[in-house]
């Protein structure tokens, strides 16, 4: 049984980490990987703020993997032939599988403005970007386009690099999505009493310049720029399976609890595929790492034999902006109501830090809190243990 | 044979920062804090929290972990850099602020020195003290804690 995995970022490294670990003969695992080696997107941020070597960012298993036997071809899948059962590969040759797990991850979305493929625009999303930034000189002048958590780690590292940073965000608070708003109200103050410029319920129009990015056209101001950062969102970069009927809701794959997709035998898990809400039972894209890594596993699980389900995630997300920590387990207020839930909020503030638990039918859904000083002490376990006692 | 753990006590502490050297020493060979697998947290002089991982049973972290990096030894709560991806969903939930990020974003934590810590060896006031697991709990909780949560929360509430 030969199992091949398109995709060498964290689902598809991690695929071949549990099929290893489970006893799937390493021999029998291909890995197609257009970037090799394979690194983690989470460490991208610290690299560049701390001035380290891109070999921080490799996923370190990489080399147990191929020590254990593990086939890799460092090149780009072109597409899937069902039928026969096989990928073609770019430059012609092919390749046969009997499962097929598909980890192509995502691609940034880049919003339909005027400007946007002027040089000297970006995003923050890969090693390639990493590599650009880092060769940055001299205080210039940074607008990031997004207050996502990518967006706020990438202008806080640009921050701490030298550069002048400015900061838009449509909607009307920071981390939308992430955390609600009394949490994202005074993180933004703190952010900005350190310095980092934050424009909220603001509409980029427009990037200005004639061939090199110029400047920033938002609500009706134009502000200098030299480089623009898009970090405004991820979409599911699944240009390969289109037209060979596997399932999509969007553009997103649709998969079953074991990570199978509608066609048998074709897996996918990661940025490219949807995944399971755990509290609401419904299927949402949430591309983050440890979701990739949740289906990973699950997957190599019913490919060895031992059928295995998943329950669904709970999101466990952490992230320190410019000495800010952010904790958020479960469901936000916002992504509860989206999942159709009627929650309500209950929060509580100190100088220190400011928690709120969301709440539904008097039972914990979910909870955020953003701290200020150095201690990363909350409540967040005992809402993730509640939420697995009463929803599993 | 029984199982040994830190057992803190924020009242001694002086700051005086031989733990955090120490730590950092045994890990890595130099002295920086941002190595240091234990941190002292000072506010307007006062010691807030010695941060450092009470190996929990169960342990959240552990069951949070969806790379395989974090996994129980000998009753020892220990994180594999090589299966870490730096997804901090560990840090989210660890009740004593114990898992922190050094250079690059890797994430270091209390691995008790296989058996013999450092900063136990040069702490001057007992504030860090090396003894089996049943001590620690036998004097924070008066009954069996019944929950996963009210055990954790009785050692972590103190
Ligand atoms: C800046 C940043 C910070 C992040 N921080 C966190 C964090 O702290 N915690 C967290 O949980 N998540 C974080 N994420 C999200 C996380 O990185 C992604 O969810 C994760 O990488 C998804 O894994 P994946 O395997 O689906 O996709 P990827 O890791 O993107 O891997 C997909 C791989 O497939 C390759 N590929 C695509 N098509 C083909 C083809 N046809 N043939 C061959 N290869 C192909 C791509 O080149 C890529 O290498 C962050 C993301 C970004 C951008
Ligand atoms: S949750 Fe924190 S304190 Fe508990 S074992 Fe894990 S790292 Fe240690
Ligand atoms: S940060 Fe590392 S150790 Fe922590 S949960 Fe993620 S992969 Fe596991």
């Amino acid at each position: 049984m030969k199992t091949v995995i398109i995709g060498g970022g964290i689902g598809g490294i991690y695929t071949a980490y549990y099929l290893v670990k489970y006893g799937y003969t390493p021999n029998d695992i291909t890995v197609i990987a257009a970037e090799w080696p394979p690194y983690s997107k989470h460490r991208l941020a610290e690299v560049l703020s701390e001035k380290l070597s891109i070999d921080y960012t490799y996923i370190g298993i990489y080399n147990l993997l191929l020590d254990k036997g593990i086939n890799v071809i460092h090149g780009v899948a072109d597409k899937i032939d069902i039928t026969e059962k096989k990928v073609l590969l770019k430059g012609g040759s092919e390749i046969i599988y009997d499962n097929l797990v598909i980890t192509t991850g995502g691609k940034p979305f880049i919003p339909p403005i005027k400007g946007v493929n002027l040089d000297n625009n970006m995003t923050f999303y890969d090693i390639k970007d990493l590599k650009k930034l880092m060769k940055i000189r001299g205080p210039l002048r940074i607008a990031v386009i997004g207050a996502g958590l990518v967006g706020l780690t990438a202008a806080s590292a640009l921050k701490r690099i030298g550069a002048s940073v400015t900061v838009y965000e449509l909607m009307e608070d920071i981390l939308p999505g992430v955390i609600d708003k009394p949490l994202s109200s005074r993180l933004k103050d703190y952010l900005v009493g350190k310095g980092l410029r934050i424009y909220t319920g603001t509409r980029v129009e427009e990037i200005i310049g004639d061939h090199r990015v110029k400047g920033v056209k938002a609500s009706g101001r134009i502000d200098p720029a030299d480089i623009v950062v898009f970090a405004t969102g991820v979409r599911p970069n699944t240009g390969l399976i289109k037209d060979i009927g596997i399932e999509t809701v969007r553009g997103v794959i649709k998969i079953d609890r074991t990570g199978m997709t509608s066609i048998k035998n074709i897996y996918a898990a990661g940025d490219c595929a949807l995944s399971h809400d755990l509290i609401t039972g419904k299927e949402v894209y949430r591309p983050l790492g440890f979701v990739a890594a949740h289906y990973a596993r699950i997957i190599a699980r019913n490919i060895i034999g031992t059928k295995k389900e998943t329950r669904g995630i709970v999101p466990t997300i952490y992230e320190n902006i410019g000495g800010a920590h952010i904790v958020r387990v479960g469901l936000s207020l916002k992504e509860a109501e989206s999942l159709g839930l009627t929650p309500s909020i209950r929060c509580e503030e100190t100088i220190d830090q400011i928690s709120c638990t969301v709440v539904e039918d008097g039972a914990p859904i979910g909870y955020e809190a953003v701290g200020f000083n150095e201690r990363i002490r909350n409540k967040a376990w005992q809402v993730y243990y509640d939420i697995h006692t009463l929803y599993s | 044979m029984d199982k040994y753990i830190l057992d803190i006590d924020i009242e001694k502490c002086n700051a005086c920062m031989r733990c955090v050297f120490a730590c950092s020493l045994a890990r890595s060979g130099v002295i920086d804090e941002r190595q240091a697998m234990i941190k002292i947290i000072v506010e307007k002089g006062i010691v807030i929290d010695i941060a450092v991982c009470r190996h929990c049973d169960p342990a959240p972290c552990v069951n949070v972990c969806e790379f395989d990096a974090l996994r129980v030894e000998d009753g020892r709560v220990v994180l594999d850099q090589s299966r870490c991806t730096t997804c901090k969903a560990c840090i989210s939930v660890c009740p004593f602020g114990a898992i922190r990020e050094s250079y690059g974003g890797e994430l270091v934590k209390c691995d008790l020195c296989g058996g013999d810590p450092a900063c136990v060896r040069v702490c001057p006031t007992g504030a860090i003290k090396y003894v089996p697991a049943h001590m620690v709990r036998t004097r924070r909780i008066s009954s069996v804690a019944k929950t996963i949560y009210e055990y954790l929360e009785k050692i972590g509430g103190r």
